[in-house]
Parts: structure tokens; C-alpha cells; sequence
């Protein structure tokens, strides 16, 4: 398999299908908003700004996506490559977490100029983009119809969300909430972009990249694999 | 050809109560809004402790966002909708039936239309938050409910497939912002102008326009924006 030529070609897809254009129109509003707010609330905003749109939007590329290789028969065609779906999907979750990496970065820009960093807010987005698309493809493959995977994962959508709910009321919840927070796919992925920041202890954003790294290969094993068996069988 | 268009209204209402999935689309607006009553103190809380921001000082713009929500989602899925007719080349036949491009147009659109206006009326209680009054609901909700041709056009219009209209849906989520527009000055302000989600806004809490200009400007431009998409779906199917 030429993982080079599969990238290359997926980011070709993603230009075809407008998303810089998107993604440049929603960083330039974001911009414009946060480079109005006052320091300390656009430092409380930015993480969460940077976060969520790898990990949601990931999720509903993913989704869409694999509704359209279904609906084109696309989607059979790919048994017949060695490509594994796993890494089909990682790909276009890695594609997608570049533009909004350059969209959380230019607006961190707008904000903070140079003082954010970098790298973890790229470990960030792929942090979070990575095991989240793999869940929306897999429940694409159940659900078949975009309208279907829109409604029907709503429950998985909540369940990534769980951290931006801790990070912003943790106080006034109980401990087992941060304890199911924790435990979530994307919440590595948000102490990453708190990283970009402000300081947060090594071994806990260690733990945030394993952590990812684990549900990826989790969800690509237990959930993506008996999608794609399924998706086959019918 | 009224009968033939209910028939097809009536087609449509089967699709979603048949689907145990779907039939929860209607109802995904009011869980919205439940979150939004549960989370929305809490997060006030955490950004006053953190900024001094006092986001429940702003629980009327909130109750206005919720109350456009409904067209916006429904609008969403119809548009989608339309799509997989024009993927599936439904579209193209619809012109030789005696309903027509237009009525399969007007009962899809208007189907989704009325379930917004009337969810549009019966969330903001279920928020609990903010008020804004009787008048206010009405026109908002209405301006609401005119999103619905506005969402499910633009996608049909510009999206050549479901990828393409995720990407115009995240382009166009920045809409949602469009009733902070009301708190800017000018010349700012006016970016928000040529929307009927600006003109609700104003509509409800009046910051800048009277209720009856905010409500005529409302209408006009969700009119304009409606008779510009459907030509240019129209040329699309075409």
C-alpha cells in the first residue's frame, strides 16, 4: 500500500469538497471573535476552541464520508485493496486534523500572537480527530443514511463531549463525572490543547497521547472491524 | 395538484415514523434545549469565575438562538434530503409528475417549515431561561421556521454530494453567530444585516431596530434568499 498516494489523494478529495474554503471561513470568523474578547476570556475559550473541532467535526467527516462511499459503492470496492479501513479512515481524520490545526493556530495567532505552542496543539488535533473519526465511520456503517448517522449518533456525540462538560463545570459536578470524563476518547486530546497554553505536567499529557493511541486501536478493533464486517455481510 | 402535494407531505411524514431514528429528529431540538438548561448556568458559573463574563446576563439572546435552532436543524436534514433525491436522479422526475419541481419543492420545504415554527413556539419554555415576549416568540420562531428553505437550498444548491454539504454546513455555522451581531457596533453590525437570523434577534430584544422594521427586514431577506437559492438549485437539477 502507498500511504503517500493515499493521503495525497485524500487531500486532493478534501479540496474538491470545499473544506479549506470552509475551514478558512470559519477561522477568520473565529478570529475576528476571539481577537475582540479580553486575554483571559479568549485564554479560557481557546483550548476548547481548538479541541472541539478535530474531535466533533472529525466525527461527522468520517461519518458523512463513509455514507457517501456506501451510497456510491465505493465502500465495497476497498475489500478488494489491502488498504485497512482503519487506516482509510485514520488518513482522512489525520487530512482533516492539518486544516483545523492551521484553523485553531491562526487563531490562536490572532489572540496571542506567538505565544502558544505549537506542537501540542498539533498532537491535539490528531489526538482527538483520530479515534473520534473511527467511531463516526463505524456508526456510519450501522446507521447507512446521513440522516440516520446525524440522529443516531447523537448518544456517541455526547459521550465525546463529556470532557468540554468537565473542563468547564468539573467544579460543580461530582468526582465520578471527571472520572467518566477522563475515560472518554478525546479527553487526551483536550488536556493537548490546554498544553498550547498554559502548563500541564508531562506525565499527564503523556498519559492524554496514550490514552489516545489506545482508544484508537481500540475502537478500530472492537467497533470499527465488526462495522466493516457487517457493511460487507449485507 | 394540492392533493398530489399533500400525498407526498403525507410520504414524507411516513419516512420519519417509520424509522425509529428519525422519528427522534423532531424531538433533538427540545434535548438541545434540556442541555442547554442543565449546562448553561453551570458554564455561566465557571466563565464569570474565570473572566467575569456573566453569560446569564445574555439568557435572552440564548432563548432566541434556541428558539432559530429548530429551523436550522430541520433545514439541515431536508437538505440532506434533497440531496439524495439529486443523488438518486429523483429530482430530475419530479417536473414530469402532476406535483412538479415546484410543489415536490414547496411540500418537502413546507413540511419542514411548519415543524420548525411549531417547535420554534414550544422550546423556549423547555430552556426555562431568558425571556422574551409573546410577539417576540412568534416572529422569531417564524424567522425560524423561513431557515429551513434557507439550509436545505444552500446544500442543494452548492453541494455536489453529502461530503461537500458537511463542508457548506460548517461554513454556514457560523450563522449561529449572527444574533451577537445585535451587541456590535457599526459598521460591524452590518455584516449581520443581509441574514434573517440578525433581523430575529432584533426582532425579540429590539437593541437597535424597531420589532415591525426588524420583522419586515426579516422577511425580505429570507424571501430574497429563498427566491436566489431555488433558481440556483433549480439550474442545478436542470
Amino acid at each position: 500500500m502507498n500511504l503517500a498516494v493515499l493521503v495525497r489523494s485524500d487531500v486532493r478529495l478534501l479540496w474538491r469538497h470545499g473544506f479549506a474554503i470552509a475551514y478558512l471561513v470559519v477561522a477568520i470568523l473565529y478570529a475576528a471573535i476571539i481577537s475582540a474578547l479580553p486575554r483571559e476570556w479568549a485564554d479560557a475559550v481557546l483550548p476548547v476552541l481548538a479541541w472541539s473541532d478535530p474531535a466533533f467535526f472529525c466525527f461527522f467527516f468520517a461519518g458523512a464520508s463513509v455514507c457517501l462511499d456506501l451510497a456510491q459503492g465505493t465502500f465495497g470496492a476497498l475489500f478488494a485493496t489491502p488498504l485497512r479501513p482503519a487506516v482509510y479512515i485514520a488518513v482522512k481524520a489525520a487530512n482533516l486534523s492539518v486544516l483545523a490545526f492551521a484553523m485553531a493556530a491562526a487563531v490562536s495567532a490572532s489572540s496571542r500572537g506567538a505565544d502558544f505552542r505549537p506542537w501540542p496543539l498539533a498532537a491535539s488535533c490528531l489526538a482527538g480527530g483520530i479515534p473520534s473519526a473511527i467511531l463516526g465511520a463505524s456508526l456510519a456503517l450501522r446507521l447507512k443514511s446521513i440522516n440516520r448517522f446525524l440522529i443516531g449518533s447523537m448518544p456517541a456525540f455526547l459521550f465525546l463531549a463529556l470532557p468540554v462538560v468537565q473542563y468547564a463545570a468539573g467544579r460543580w459536578l461530582p468526582p465520578w463525572f471527571g472520572m467518566i470524563a477522563a475515560m472518554t476518547p478525546a479527553d487526551g486530546a483536550l488536556r493537548l490543547a490546554r498544553a498550547a497554553y498554559q502548563a500541564v505536567p508531562v506525565p499527564e499529557l503523556a498519559v492524554g497521547l496514550a490514552a489516545a493511541a489506545v482508544w484508537s486501536a481500540a475502537l478500530s478493533i472492537l467497533v470499527l472491524g465488526p462495522a466493516v464486517a457487517a457493511a460487507r455481510a449485507d | 395538484m394540492r392533493g398530489n402535494a399533500m400525498r407526498l407531505v403525507a410520504a414524507d411524514v411516513r419516512m420519519v415514523a417509520r424509522d425509529p431514528l428519525l422519528m427522534l429528529m423532531p424531538f433533538v431540538p427540545f434535548l438541545a434545549a434540556g442541555a442547554l438548561r442543565f449546562f448553561l448556568p453551570l458554564l455561566s458559573a465557571f466563565v464569570d469565575k474565570a473572566t467575569g463574563f456573566r453569560i446569564m446576563e445574555y439568557a435572552d439572546l440564548a432563548r432566541v438562538v434556541i428558539t432559530l435552532f429548530p429551523g436550522m436543524f430541520y433545514g439541515m436534514v431536508a437538505g440532506f434530503l434533497l440531496l439524495d433525491d439529486r443523488d438518486d436522479g429523483v429530482s430530475a422526475y419530479w417536473g414530469a409528475t402532476p406535483v412538479g419541481r415546484s410543489g415536490y419543492l414547496a411540500a418537502r420545504l413546507g413540511l419542514f417549515s411548519v415543524a420548525a415554527f411549531a417547535a420554534g413556539l414550544a422550546v423556549g419554555p423547555v430552556l426555562g431561561l431568558g425571556r422574551i415576549g409573546a410577539a417576540g416568540t412568534l416572529g422569531t420562531a417564524a424567522l425560524g421556521a423561513a431557515q429551513v428553505p434557507f439550509i436545505a437550498l444552500f446544500l442543494a444548491a452548492f453541494a455536489a454530494n453529502k461530503v461537500e454539504g458537511l463542508s457548506i454546513l460548517k461554513a454556514l455555522s457560523g450563522l449561529d453567530m449572527a444574533p451577537i451581531a445585535i451587541y456590535l457596533s457599526l459598521p460591524i453590525r452590518a455584516v449581520g444585516w443581509p441574514f434573517p437570523q440578525y433581523w430575529a434577534a432584533e426582532l425579540a430584544l429590539g437593541r437597535n431596530a424597531p420589532p415591525v422594521v426588524a420583522l419586515v427586514l426579516g422577511v425580505m431577506t429570507s424571501v430574497l434568499w429563498t427566491v436566489i437559492l431555488a433558481a440556483r438549485y433549480r439550474r442545478r437539477v436542470d
